[in-house]
C-alpha cells in the first residue's frame, strides 16, 4: 500500500457486516477494498471477485465511467468532491446486465488508516416503481376528469336546450349529474373495475324513499365495465324520473319492475310500468326518450324498444357488454 | 338601467344559439354550409353537444361517428369537406390513426379534440396530420367556431 499504511479492513468489515445498506470502499486509486453482504445481494457481484477490481468497471454504467474517473482525478488534485457527502440518485449496473435506481451517499475517510471513500447504497427501484404508478394515476385520474367534464358539460348544454325556464334546468341538471355522481361511486368502490347491474339499480332507486317499495329488481348476476355501467346508469335514470313524473311511480299504487338476463353475447334488459288507474296521454319521443335512444345506439352499440300502452310503459334495451 | 335593457335582449334571443355576428371569429356569412362535416367522438353526449354546436351554427349536413371504423366507413360514403375528431376513441384506432387513414384518401381539414394536449400528442398530431388545429375539452361554441371558420377558409393545398 502507498506509503507503507494499510486499511484496517477488519475494522470497517465489522461495520459494514451490520449495515441495512450496500457499503462499497474504495481506495484513492478507484480499486474496491470493501464489499458487504448488501452489496452482493443488489448487484449479483460476490466479495471475492469485486475485491481488487476498478470500481468503475463494476456497477458504473458505461456512460458514467469516464466522468467517474474524471471525478476521482479531479478530487485527489483539489480536494473538491461534488458528490460527496451528499445524496444523489443515480442508476447502477447489476453483474446480470439491468440497470438498477439507486441512492447513492459517499464519504471520505482517513480514520482506517489509509484514506479511503466510502459509498453507501441503497436500491430505491420499490420507491421509483411507486412513484411511476402514481404518475400513471395521476395521467388516468386527469383524463378522466377532463372527460368526465366533457360529458358534463353536453349534458348542460343538452339539458338547457330542452329546459322550459331556469328552475327546471336547475332541478333536471342537478339530478342528471347526482345519478351520474352515483355511478361514480359505485364504480370507485370496485376500484373501476367491473360492478354488478343489482348494485347500480340499488343506488339509483335509493333516493325514492318510500317509492322503493314499489320497485322490484331482479336480474342474473352481471357485471360491466365502467364505460357500459355509466351508460346504463345515465338511461336508468331518465326512465326512473319519466317513472316518477308521470309513469308508475306517480301513482301510489304504480308498479315499477326492472328485470335483465343474458341472451347468448347479448344482455336484455327490461323495464316495466304498470300503472294502477289508467292515466292519460303517455309522454312520447320527449327529451329523455331520445336520449337514451342514443345513448344506447352510440355508446352501448345496442338497440331500445318502446310500448307505451295505456297501463303503462314498457322498455327494453339490448346491447353487448364490453 | 343600461344592463337591465341589455339582459332583456340577451334573453329574448333562442335558446342555445350563437350569436350572429362575425366577432371574435364567431361564423359568418362567407362559410360553405353545404359542407359535410363528420364528427368522430366515442362519448354520446358529447358528441351530441358537438353535433348540435354545428347545426346552430348553420351546417346542415353533420354526421356521427362513435369509432374509427365506423368513421372510415362513413368518410368514403360520405367524403367529408371537414373532420372533427376526439383523440381517444376507447378501444380500436384512436382519434390520430383514424384521421391519419381518412386523409389517405380524403382531402379534409381536421379539428381534433382532447382532454388533455401534452406535448406528445400534439407531435402525433403534427406528424400524422398535417396542418390539424386542437382544440381542448370541454368544448366550447366560439373557439369551436372560430376554428371551423379558420379551416374552412383555409386554402386546400393543391
Amino acid at each position: 500500500m502507498a506509503g507503507g499504511i494499510s486499511i484496517d479492513l477488519d475494522g470497517i468489515n465489522a461495520v459494514l457486516k451490520t449495515a441495512l445498506d450496500a457499503v462499497i470502499v474504495m481506495d484513492t486509486s478507484g480499486v474496491v477494498r470493501g464489499w458487504n453482504d448488501v452489496a452482493v445481494r443488489h448487484f449479483g457481484i460476490a466479495a471475492a471477485d469485486a475485491h481488487g477490481r476498478r470500481m468503475s468497471e463494476l456497477i458504473i454504467p458505461l456512460r458514467y465511467r469516464e466522468a467517474h474517473e474524471a471525478g476521482l482525478a479531479h478530487f485527489l488534485a483539489t480536494g473538491e468532491g461534488p458528490v460527496l457527502d451528499t445524496t444523489i440518485e443515480i442508476q447502477a449496473l447489476c453483474a446480470d446486465g439491468r440497470e438498477i435506481p439507486i441512492e447513492l451517499s459517499i464519504t471520505y475517510t482517513e480514520h482506517f488508516g489509509e484514506p479511503v471513500f466510502m459509498g453507501f447504497l441503497r436500491d430505491v427501484s420499490a420507491r421509483r416503481d411507486a412513484q411511476r404508478t402514481q404518475e400513471l394515476l395521476i395521467d388516468e385520474l386527469n383524463h378522466r376528469v377532463k372527460n368526465l367534464l366533457g360529458v358534463v358539460s353536453g349534458i348542460a348544454h343538452l339539458t338547457a336546450r330542452n329546459a322550459a325556464s331556469p328552475r327546471e334546468f336547475a332541478e333536471t341538471f342537478t339530478g342528471r349529474l347526482a345519478a351520474l355522481g352515483r355511478s361514480h361511486e359505485l364504480l370507485t368502490s370496485v376500484r373501476w373495475e367491473n360492478a354488478p347491474l343489482a348494485d347500480l339499480f340499488a343506488a339509483l332507486i335509493e333516493p325514492l324513499a318510500g317509492a322503493r317499495q314499489q320497485v322490484e329488481v331482479q336480474g342474473e348476476p352481471v357485471e360491466l365495465g365502467s364505460r357500459d355501467l355509466i351508460t346504463v346508469g345515465m338511461i336508468a335514470y331518465e326512465l326512473l324520473t319519466n317513472a316518477i313524473k308521470y309513469g308508475a311511480l306517480s301513482q301510489e299504487q304504480g308498479r315499477l319492475s326492472i328485470a335483465w338476463r343474458r341472451d347468448g353475447e347479448s344482455l336484455l334488459l327490461t323495464w316495466t310500468e304498470r300503472l294502477a288507474t289508467e292515466g292519460g296521454t303517455p309522454q312520447r319521443a320527449g327529451f329523455g326518450t331520445r336520449m337514451i335512444d342514443k345513448c344506447a345506439r352510440h355508446d352501448l352499440g345496442g338497440s331500445t324498444e318502446w310500448d307505451w300502452s295505456p297501463e303503462g310503459l314498457t322498455f327494453s334495451l339490448r346491447f353487448t357488454p364490453r | 338601467m343600461h344592463g337591465c335593457i341589455a339582459w332583456r335582449l340577451q334573453s329574448d334571443k333562442p335558446a342555445g344559439r350563437l350569436p350572429p355576428a362575425p366577432a371574435h371569429g364567431a361564423v359568418d356569412d362567407e362559410l360553405p354550409f353545404e359542407t359535410p362535416i363528420l364528427i368522430v367522438e366515442d362519448e354520446v353526449l358529447i358528441a351530441w353537444t358537438l353535433h348540435d354546436m354545428v347545426v346552430e351554427m348553420g351546417f346542415a349536413d353533420v354526421r356521427l361517428a362513435r369509432n374509427g371504423a365506423e368513421a372510415v366507413a362513413l368518410a368514403a360514403d360520405r367524403h367529408p369537406g371537414l373532420l372533427i375528431c376526439d383523440v381517444n376513441l376507447g378501444a380500436g384506432d384512436d382519434g390520430v390513426a383514424t384521421a391519419a387513414r381518412i386523409r389517405a384518401t380524403e382531402w379534409a381539414p381536421v379539428l381534433f379534440i382532447t382532454g388533455y394536449a401534452g406535448d406528445d400528442i400534439r407531435a402525433r398530431i403534427d406528424s400524422a396530420v398535417f396542418g390539424a388545429a386542437l382544440l381542448r375539452k370541454p368544448i366550447e361554441p366560439r373557439p369551436l367556431a372560430a376554428q371551423l371558420r379558420a379551416a374552412l377558409l383555409a386554402q386546400k393545398p393543391n
